[in-house]
């Protein structure tokens, strides 16, 4: 099997209504991945994009939209994608390209433009779900997650003072990112005076719908060395989907992201993630869900929120969680929000991550999660 | 339908859904009317709680996603699966519409067969021919459908009656166009060549000259087939195939991709003329019927011509064939794998 590195890495700010159109949100944030490799359009073999729902852009085939805008044209370009779990999806699927031996060097980019359906993009979820079973009742996301949240806080006895901890640490760790969309310093008892959406779910529990793009530059081992001296190499992918009846299943432990980091531990040769990784960027679009996330991750369930409890998740503390503020803090532009975490990765495995730079981060994990709350894609990544 | 496709593939391999690995669909949210519609993929092709992705491209583009899964040993049984379910589509039409532009292309509202009518007009004309020309791909088609069970448009018929179909948009007859078909396919790839039916050769896929706004589109030709030929063709070791199945949702279509390929010793209007693309013919192109033959799936298209290559070559008849299908009806864009019956 063929190694694979990443070898760059862009993107653009994370905004509600960033004042660009897609096709220049992919042109600006390839731009910076491919000036951060040094490498030019020529130099790019095959392109795998990555964008959620055609319903955002009103696009029907919408992968073909922005083409133009990392010179896509006479090159092989396909696009994946896997519901919110698309932009670490799109990093395992750049993987397999690169792996197969089919490519040497491969861009990435996700992107997702929320600001385009009026007046709010919530309303686009609706058309996700089961059209003669579920969608007559009107379901909404906010919803749903209600219900996963509320069976999380059962089935750990977790009061929302602890599971709000995660908002305050997320925003507060993107205060130090370049591109966040909320970094901000808040308490807990600003996300429990927030506005009960749907309880327990608070306003400031949820990520903001944003626009975004972010672009990585893949490499074979060899055309990664000609390249870089600080490759992160994609050590492991997983990828799960569970079934479509989310109903039918226990909602307090996310399985498919427990077997999905399995794949890609088993491939990294990780046997003990709490001890042997060093960062976590678990998909956290709700503040619960990166406790949910983290449990599956670590194979423990009800472990996370224990050592939130501990402030062990604190960029500081001895299991960096989101250290990049997250979906919560640096926004979430569906697609380009997991590819972002893996970005994140890059930056802090190769020692280029600013102010939000971890020290003595080896190994990291990223992952995603979407669809009708059913899809795990992680990756992990070593320095 | 899904079920049912998986259920005969299972069977044809030899191996349960309990030993596949990892599933990779092709799908399109508009098609299927609902958002994120990879949701929908595992139940019914033995995927549930396995590798699974979705390819948001024409079918044997996906098909080359499980080449490269498979290839780079990360998993060992990949399923591939597509459908379409046309019926249920209201207004075909306005679906296509969205993929154009919507300032400067999509206010005009111009149907996809308009469009594909530019493109049947320039090839014409860069050939000097006359609608006449695409009248016998219909009819070789149409004809050699009559041997496939599957075909849903199977028919003997002759230029003049394909003359005579109907005017759909100069110079497009109305049987000049492949009716849509439900239709659904799952096909098997594994690194075990226990129960091989056929060994994938070599692959490419590639984007053409095409934009929303239709300003990159060179009328009359398709950018991205030879780029991918080419590079499946040196991949595979081979300068020439048997049989060609080419998924073509017009009848100018097959004959843009067979101007890409180069695998013809003669022009290609020459070789249709002759006989030389028919059944029996020194390069038989479609001979399972094509889309005009066996209808059209839309994304599900190339899947549809995996299938039938396997099948056509398990009859012994012929030894290798390359596989392109486009990714929809005016995309300039689309894959190309080469096959061998020989595993």
């Amino acid at each position: 099997m063929r190694r694979v590195a990443i070898v760059g890495a862009g993107m653009t700010c994370f905004r509600s209504m960033l004042p660009m159109t897609p096709q220049e949100m992919v042109f600006e944030a390839v731009r910076k991945c491919l000036d951060d490799a040094g490498l030019s359009h020529k130099d790019v073999q095959a392109i795998v994009t990555g964008s959620a729902p055609d319903a955002f852009d009103g696009y029907h085939h919408k992968g073909s939209v922005v083409v133009e805008s990392f010179s896509g044209v006479g090159k092989p370009v396909s696009r994946v994608y896997v519901g919110g779990g698309t932009g670490v999806g799109v990093a395992v699927a750049g993987w397999w390209h690169v792996a197969s031996g089919a490519f040497d060097r491969v861009l990435l980019v996700a992107w997702e433009k929320m600001s385009h359906p009026y007046p709010h993009a919530q309303p686009l979820f609706k058309t996700i779900f089961e059209p003669l079973l579920e969608q007559p009742l009107g379901p909404n996301l906010i919803w749903i997650f209600a219900l996963e949240m509320r069976r999380y806080m059962e089935a750990h006895k977790l009061k929302k003072e602890l599971i709000a901890e995660v908002a305050v640490k997320n925003k507060g760790n993107a205060l130090d990112h370049p591109y966040a969309q909320l970094g901000a310093r808040i308490t807990v008892e600003d996300v429990l005076k927030s506005p009960v959406l749907v309880w327990p779910v608070n306003r400031l529990d949820i990520s903001p719908t944003s626009d975004g793009a972010v672009a990585l530059m893949l490499a074979s081992e060899e055309e990664a060395k000609k390249i870089t001296d600080t490759p992160v190499w994609l050590d492991g992918v997983g990828a799960c989907l569970d079934s479509q009846y989310w109903t039918n299943r226990d909602l307090a432990y996310p399985y498919y992201v427990y077997l999905a980091a399995q794949q890609a531990y088993k491939m990294a040769g990780i046997t003990n993630p709490l001890k042997e990784i060093d960062i976590f960027e678990p998909y956290d679009p709700f503040t619960y869900k990166e406790l949910h996330h983290l449990d599956a991750l670590l194979g423990k369930p009800g472990l996370a929120p224990r050592l939130l409890a501990e402030g062990q998740l604190a960029r500081d503390g001895d299991h960096p969680t989101c250290p990049s503020g997250g979906l919560l803090g640096v926004g979430n532009p569906i697609a380009a929000a997991g590819l972002m975490k893996v970005a994140e990765l890059y930056w802090q495995l190769s020692g280029r991550a600013g102010r939000r730079q971890v020290p003595n981060a080896y190994v990291g994990v990223a992952q995603a999660w979407g669809d009708l709350m059913q899809v795990g894609q992680v990756v992990v990544c070593r320095s | 339908m899904l079920f049912e496709a998986a259920s005969e593939a299972f069977a044809d391999a030899g191996i349960s859904s309990a030993e596949v690995d990892g599933v990779v669909s092709s799908g399109f949210d508009f098609y299927e009317g609902i958002s994120i519609t990879d949701s929908y993929t595992p139940d019914q092709v033995g995927g549930r709680l396995k590798f699974n992705t979705l390819v948001s491209n024409d079918s044997l583009n996906a098909f080359i996603h499980g080449c490269m899964l498979v290839a780079s040993g990360r998993l060992e049984n990949v399923v591939i699966s597509a459908y379409a379910k046309p019926s249920n589509i209201q207004n075909y039409g306005e679906v296509v519409l969205n993929m154009l532009d919507p300032h400067t292309v999509r206010p005009l509202l111009p149907h996809h067969h308009v469009l594909a009518a530019l493109d049947a007009h320039a090839y014409l004309i860069k050939h000097n021919a006359d609608s006449t020309l695409l009248s016998m791909v219909t009819v070789k088609n149409m004809e050699n459908a009559l041997r496939n069970p599957s075909a849903a448009y199977a028919a003997k018929t002759t230029v003049e009656e394909v003359e005579k179909s109907g005017d759909v948009a100069e110079p497009l007859k109305k049987m000049h166009i492949a009716g849509l078909c439900d239709y659904a396919a799952a096909v098997i790839i594994s690194s075990n060549r226990r129960n091989a039916k056929a060994v994938v050769k070599g692959f490419g896929y590639a984007y053409g000259g095409y934009s929303s706004d239709l300003a990159l589109r060179v009328w009359g030709s398709f950018q991205w087939a030879g780029a991918a030929a080419k590079k499946a063709l040196k991949q595979s070791g081979l300068r020439c195939v048997d049989f060609a199945e080419i998924s073509e949702p017009y009848a100018h279509t097959e004959l843009m991709v067979l101007d890409e390929l180069g695998l013809l010793g003669e022009p290609v209007e020459r070789a249709l003329e002759s006989g030389e693309l028919g059944f029996s013919g020194g390069f038989p192109v479609n001979p399972s019927g094509g889309c005009i033959g066996m209808g059209y799936p839309l994304n599900a298209a190339g899947l549809q011509r995996v299938v039938q290559s396997v099948k056509l070559l398990s009859t012994g008849r012929w030894r290798t064939c390359l596989t392109a299908s486009p990714d929809g009806e005016i995309v300039d864009a689309g894959a190309v794998v080469v096959l061998s019956g020989e595993v």
